[in-house]
């Protein structure tokens, strides 16, 4: 098979840093990624920390191949499971300390999911969440990102917010800090 | 407990889970594509029908090349796989499927073969879609079912869908540019409908009487999704 290179087609994250957010993550970071798909971003970003990436995914189909990617490598962590599961994501981390939590699913209470995963989060830790307005509400794709970005200024604190326009149609990206930090 | 630790024993976790989630409906999808597949040509080769259950049956496994998967099926033990579980009688069935294949990969004499496939479908309709089987024969269901892709999709859908499933062409062609709308998709080759004087009630009737009794069949005879 042909090797792919992290692209920002492929990836939301590296969009996000193609449009010019400089965050990744430090060396000893560990990080809760719910929406892993095959894996294509989680494989690019276990080799930049030596902690832990929890993958989190529902699809058979897809948890299949992450999987067989975590075999290979040696940091990442399957989680075959809803996101929405916040009790057997407590269990899988082991009471690990998160420092980073990210989120790409496209789905209609995706900053419901947001705000209960952030719960497993450290004080301190960053949330990067990538929005895809769409999938909330078919009207304007502006109208909906202003009324989740009410919806997110009042449980976190917004520390910078980006479109990713031309690799991904109607979707924004957002880092987060919790509230109380 | 060490980050290794962790990590082992989420793939192991995530196995465990994975498997339960691969539902038996898998193995009806399997014969009928046979059987579909028996029909459309007079001796067609298996192989991608052979990559098809050794990717149910083996998730994990790296193998892409279709003859030494065979060779691999032939050796195995079927019913201690990594994925979807089977119990004797699915054994016996997937076997008698399998050492009938030559080294071409098809069946040695496909009249006899066909008619014990169809007795294996019907077998496994009956067994899993209770229900169902009595509304409508088990060789379309079986169509239905794959051409949907499963038994959990399906039973969340409405039986307008369920009636039109297979007409996906003329229902758009009807959408886009007005022609008259479709009465039947691959309902329509079910003996209650051939014989009857008003196709298109009839086909209503029944695709409504599918409908419950799938999901009936669905939520008595599977396992439902975890959490």
């Amino acid at each position: 098979m042909k090797h792919k290179d992290w692209s920002p087609e492929n990836s939301k994250w590296k969009a996000a840093l193609d449009r010019g957010l400089d965050i990744k993550p430090k060396e000893n970071d560990n990080i809760l990624y719910l929406g892993a798909s095959s894996g294509t971003t989680v494989k690019q970003i276990s080799k930049l920390t030596r902690g832990i990436v929890f993958a989190v995914e529902n699809s058979p189909e897809m948890a299949i191949e992450l999987v067989k990617l975590a075999e290979k490598s040696k940091n990442i962590a399957p989680i075959f499971s809803d996101a929405r599961d916040i009790e057997f994501l407590k269990k899988s981390i082991f009471g690990k300390r998160m420092n980073i939590l990210f989120q790409d699913i496209p789905s209609v209470d995706q900053v419901e999911i947001l705000t209960k995963a952030s719960t497993l989060l450290d004080s301190e830790g960053k949330i990067l969440f990538s929005l895809k307005t769409q999938s909330i509400s078919q009207k304007p794709s502006k109208e909906t990102f202003e009324k989740v970005e009410k919806m997110l200024g009042e449980r976190f604190r917004i520390i910078s917010k980006i479109s990713l326009e031309p690799y991904h149609k109607k979707h924004y990206f957002f880092v987060l800090r919790k509230q109380a930090y | 407990m060490e980050d290794k630790d962790i990590v082992l024993w989420n793939i192991k976790e995530s196995k465990e889970r994975i498997r339960k989630a691969i539902l038996k409906d898998r193995m009806i999808i399997f014969f009928t594509r046979v059987l579909e597949d028996l029909n459309k040509y007079s001796n067609p080769n298996f192989y991608g029908r052979m990559k098809d259950i050794y990717r149910l049956l083996f998730p994990f496994d790296k193998e892409t090349d279709p003859k030494k998967i065979i060779q691999k099926m032939k050796n195995a033990d079927l019913s201690l796989s990594e994925g979807l579980t089977l119990d004797n009688n699915e054994v016996n069935y997937l076997q008698f499927f399998i050492n009938n294949l030559n080294e071409k990969c098809k069946l040695r004499d496909p009249r006899d073969a066909k008619k014990k496939i169809e007795e294996i479908q019907k077998s496994l309709v009956a067994k899993y879609l209770p229900s169902s089987s009595k509304v409508i024969e088990p060789y379309i269901l079986g169509k239905i079912i794959s051409s949907f892709g499963g038994i959990q999709k399906i039973s969340r859908k409405p039986s307008s869908t369920v009636q039109l499933i297979g007409a996906e062409k003329s229902l758009f062609r009807h959408m886009s540019s007005g022609s008259p709308p479709p009465k039947y998709g691959l309902i329509f080759y079910s003996n209650k409908i051939k014989n009857s004087a008003m196709k298109g009630r009839a086909s209503r009737a029944l695709a409504n009487k599918l409908s419950i009794s799938l999901r009936k069949d669905y939520y008595r005879n599977f396992p439902q999704p975890l959490s």
